[in-house]
């Protein structure tokens, strides 16, 4: 008996259809934390896969564990499973002791040294992985005893590995993605939700960028003013915000900012958008010399403005 | 009879104002406020005046 029978196993049919539902190479894949913000694994209905304004909510939550993060498009992938482990007898049989491990690894064309900083920190936590294949299909992990959801293939994190590949005469510099999946990931039980029944295109989808902020206009000595320039990591300009994007650090206040020093929220009196693309100038009732002031937005368009609000980008009026 | 609704926010040039936060200000605090920072003060107070009626 091979090691994945149970002892009522029967042998099951084989019919084999004309069209067989095969996954593609893959071209993309979704990381998922394992627990979700309550703790719970997280999952989604198959039937939630179907739409984008499910899977937009998930790429857009506001809690960094109930969040899906895509990754680029990634090419030269191989996914293989090793040949499984045998004992030899001295009769020449072989049993099959176990599996092999599954490996995969994956290529991100012209990768930057920032996407390498944010893959390298996949290391440090429990995550797994839809697979979005090359004809658009969704792959997932399917439990037996919850056939309704679509689960997140699980990677084995200890063996998770992200490094930058150099450019040479005949290559571009790329970001190379390795893990093996979790030995506990069936192959048989991978299934896939088809490319024709999303509305909408998977291969489009994109993770969210963080920002980073330039103060400036914050030492006029009336304590009521300041400029500040927002870019993404990659240095592209957040254009179009408007004075409701900004909600108050300290009691959730709308079109506000947040005065660390005194704990309050204060009102934005005017908000402009500046010439320059990116920069913005607000004004506010004066507050006192030295005040430490922060501003918060939520996610909004694939932009995450959480490194506004952690404490490292606040800005003193003087 | 409805009462009218009043603007929460006006929009001068590239500068959002938000009105609700200028409630009966005068034109001499306006103008303490805002002459150093926009060359066109005295068209955004007007722009406040006509929203608060």
């Amino acid at each position: 008996m091979a090691i994945d029978c149970t002892c009522n196993n029967t042998l099951r049919n084989l019919g084999n259809p004309d069209c067989p539902p095969v996954f593609q190479i893959a071209k993309k894949f979704i990381f998922v934390p394992r627990f979700d913000s309550t703790g719970a694994v997280n999952k989604i209905l198959k039937t939630d896969l179907t739409s984008f304004a499910n899977v937009e909510a998930k790429i857009e939550a506001a809690d960094p564990l109930d969040r899906w993060y895509p990754t680029a498009e990634v090419e030269n992938v191989e996914d293989i499973r090793e040949e499984p482990v045998r004992q030899e007898f001295n009769s020449g049989k072989s049993i099959v002791v176990r599996d092999g491990f599954r490996t995969n690894t994956a290529f991100i064309p012209l990768g930057s040294t920032q996407e390498l900083d944010a893959y390298k920190s996949y290391g440090c936590a429990e995550f797994g992985a839809y697979i979005v294949d090359a004809g658009g299909n969704i792959i997932y992990y399917e439990d037996a005893n919850d056939p309704d959801y679509a689960y997140p293939i699980l990677v084995d994190t200890d063996t998770y590995h992200a490094m930058l590949v150099k450019a040479t005469d005949a290559e571009v510099q790329m970001v190379m993605l390795s893990w093996q999946w979790r030995q506990s990931q069936r192959d048989q039980n991978l299934r896939f939700v088809e490319a024709s029944d999303l509305d909408y295109d998977i291969e489009s989808l994109s993770g969210l960028f963080d920002v980073e902020v330039t103060f400036s206009n914050n030492n006029t000595g009336t304590f009521d003013t300041f400029t500040f320039l927002i870019t993404t990591q990659f240095g592209v300009p957040v254009k179009n915000l408007v004075e409701a994007d900004f909600i108050g650090f300290g009691a959730a206040t709308a079109d506000s900012i947040y005065n660390v020093s005194t704990g309050l929220d204060v009102a934005i009196l005017t908000f402009t958008d500046d010439p320059v693309d990116g920069q913005y100038t607000i004004t506010f009732a004066a507050q006192s010399n030295n005040d430490v002031m922060r501003l918060n937005a939520p996610i909004k368009d694939g932009i995450d403005f959480a490194n506004l609000s952690n404490g490292d980008n606040d800005v003193t009026l003087t | 009879m409805a009462k009218k609704s009043k603007a929460s926010k006006i929009t001068v040039g590239n500068t959002t104002i938000n009105v609700a936060a200028h409630k009966g200000i005068t034109k001499e605090t306006f103008k303490k406020m805002y002459s150093g920072k926009f060359p066109n003060w005295e068209e955004m107070y007007e722009a406040v005046k006509a929203a608060r009626k």
